[in-house]
């Protein structure tokens, strides 16, 4: 959520950066989408749960 | 011509292995291509350092370029990544002879390393903010893939904890270098030039100022938190210890440094706009403030390898420390601390990653009688926590007497905080890990195989020779880069090492 936003924010503040910057930027936050759902998956897989206050495994 | 081939080979050998370690028909070959990775980014890495060392930048185009501060990296990069796929052909192999890891994901490790290694190279050679910051999300893409990559529910965890945080600190740098951006193109027009480090720091001084400052916050903090610095540095220990070893070692080394170099580079062109007085206290009171929080979470560590990722977190404090106290002394203890702690942590997680495949677990009390044990690997352990306790005879003594030497003439107070942080950590390190090595082996564990050996103990060795002669000797090609790295943030000098 925070993440959309400051994306957001800063496309919005860019003034049409170079293309293939824009181009660059699209892709890699594609990819991360990606990534967030395939963890998402596996969790799902370990945890039976999608719950993420539930990640409390690890301390300190 | 030479140099400009050794560069377009940096930049394009990495992604071309990985992707070839998909397809390659089998796993030997997979394995030769990596040593062959290793031989052809070595060699490239030679030629570009020899060549900007002797002061040429090298540029290919208008966004490939590597000047003094570009080629530290990639020295660094090559280095420590070279070793890493040497340890981790050794490492993971012996996890695939064990059957705890199958072929398939064997490749995947690899192609998602040399993938995160294209990425860092490419960060550190293109001269253009946007992009870099795009070749460094995507290193934090690859690492995110790498840090989970056991599946384990702890893994799976702390990825999951990287993912978070480096999305939202990610972020925030973009908004940071969108905010450069925006007061560049005043200046310079709305073309790729308003993006290009080089051209920044020439129109520095004309760029409007609080854009400049706000820009630099929202960087220190964004970037900052892909390099641990405290207090975004939660994801570390986590993401750190769970990874697989060979990849704790290259988070540890190489992009805490690459995330360091790009709060650098914007940090220069904020001191040169708007004057050092900025940005200083921010560096100093952050760097301060991770040295503290590492050196006291360190009490308590009970995992060796988050041990020493809080370590690095401790490391990457001084190093901030150092830059920003500033100055000839302060610029060179900070560098040198970077690429010292590079060669020393990753030596450190190699020992750990040996200790891991012998006795299965990471609870440090149940290790002991190391150095009888497996000397190879409690000699080296020894030798990198010496190092990382920064004693003598290794480099990161002598950058972090410089630092303090710098900090004392700056302000006395930071120099005495600092000396004392050091010293609760040096302490700490020590007090966790002589029990490693010392005294008589209790558990015997399960031996690793002879292959596996002879690519490990190559790594160390390589680690090993390289961090002890820089604790004595400045290489003239060394000496020369600094010379120029320092001149880019200010008053120019001529390094010498006694």
């Amino acid at each position: 959520m925070v993440e959309n936003g400051l994306f957001l924010g800063a496309t919005a503040a860019a003034y049409g950066m170079p293309l293939i910057v824009e181009l660059g930027v699209f892709f890699d936050v594609l990819v991360a989408g990606l990534i967030i759902g395939i963890y998402t998956h596996r969790l799902q897989d370990a945890f039976d749960s999608v719950d993420v206050s539930k990640l409390t495994g690890l301390r300190e | 011509m030479i140099a400009d081939a050794s560069l377009a080979v940096l930049t394009l050998a990495p992604l071309l292995a990985g992707l070839l370690s998909l397809v390659m028909p089998n796993i030997r070959t997979m394995e030769w291509l990596q040593g062959a990775l290793v031989a052809v980014l070595v060699a490239a890495m030679g030629l570009t350092v020899w060549r900007v060392a002797s002061g040429h930048e090298i540029v290919i185009g208008h966004l490939l370029r590597v000047d003094a501060l570009g080629a530290f990296m990639i020295l660094m990069l090559v280095i420590v990544g070279g070793t890493g796929l040497i340890y981790a052909l050794g490492y993971m192999g012996e996890e695939l002879s064990r059957g705890d890891l199958s072929p398939s994901r064997y490749r995947m490790f690899f192609c998602l390393l040399n993938l995160y290694l294209w990425a860092m190279i490419s960060a550190a050679s293109i001269d253009n903010i946007a992009l870099m910051w795009i070749a460094v999300e995507g290193s934090t893409l690859a690492a995110a893939l790498l840090v989970g990559f056991e599946r384990t529910k702890a893994a799976l965890e702390a990825g999951w904890n990287y993912i978070i945080l480096s999305f939202i600190g990610i972020a925030l740098a973009l908004f940071g270098t969108v905010l450069v951006y925006y007061a560049a193109e005043r200046v310079l027009g709305v073309s790729m030039d308003a993006l290009s480090w080089r051209a920044l720091r020439l129109v520095a001084p004309t760029l409007d100022p609080t854009t400049l400052k706000l820009a630099f916050v929202f960087v220190v903090i964004g970037y900052g938190t892909k390099a641990g610095v405290a207090p975004m540095h939660t994801w570390l220990p986590d993401a750190h210890a769970q990874a697989p070893t060979p990849i704790s070692a290259m988070l540890s080394a190489l992009m805490l440094n690459i995330a360091l170099y790009a709060v650098l580079r914007l940090k220069n062109i904020v001191d040169q706009g708007v004057g050092a007085a900025f940005t200083t206290p921010i560096v100093i009171g952050l760097g301060l403030l991770s040295i503290a929080i590492a050196a006291v979470f360190m009490l308590v560590q009970r995992d060796y390898k988050r041990l020493f990722a809080y370590s690095s977190i401790e490391h990457v404090g001084i190093a901030l420390v150092g830059f920003g106290v500033g100055g000839p002394a302060g610029m060179f203890g900070g560098f040198f601390h970077m690429l010292n702690h590079a060669l020393a942590k990753s030596t450190a997680f190699y020992t750990a990653g040996l200790v891991l495949l012998r006795h299965g677990h990471k609870v440090t009390e149940r290790v002991t009688g190391l150095l009888r044990q497996e000397p190879t690997t409690g000699g080296a352990m020894l030798a990198a926590t010496i190092a990382l306790a920064g004693m003598p005879p290794f480099g990161l003594f002598i950058s972090e007497v410089l630092i303090v030497t710098a900090a004392y003439d700056r302000c006395p107070w930071i120099a005495a905080v600092f000396l004392g942080l050091l010293a609760l950590a040096f302490t700490t390190l020590l007090a966790q890990v002589l029990p490693m090595i010392l005294g008589e082996p209790r558990e015997d564990g399960r031996r690793v195989g002879g292959l596996t050996r002879h690519f490990t103990t190559s790594a160390l060795i390589v680690n090993l020779v390289a961090l002890s002669s820089l604790g004595f000797y400045l290489p003239g090609f060394l000496g020369d880069l600094f010379t120029r790295m320092i001149a880019l943030f200010g008053n120019p000098v001529a390094v010498e090492i006694p």
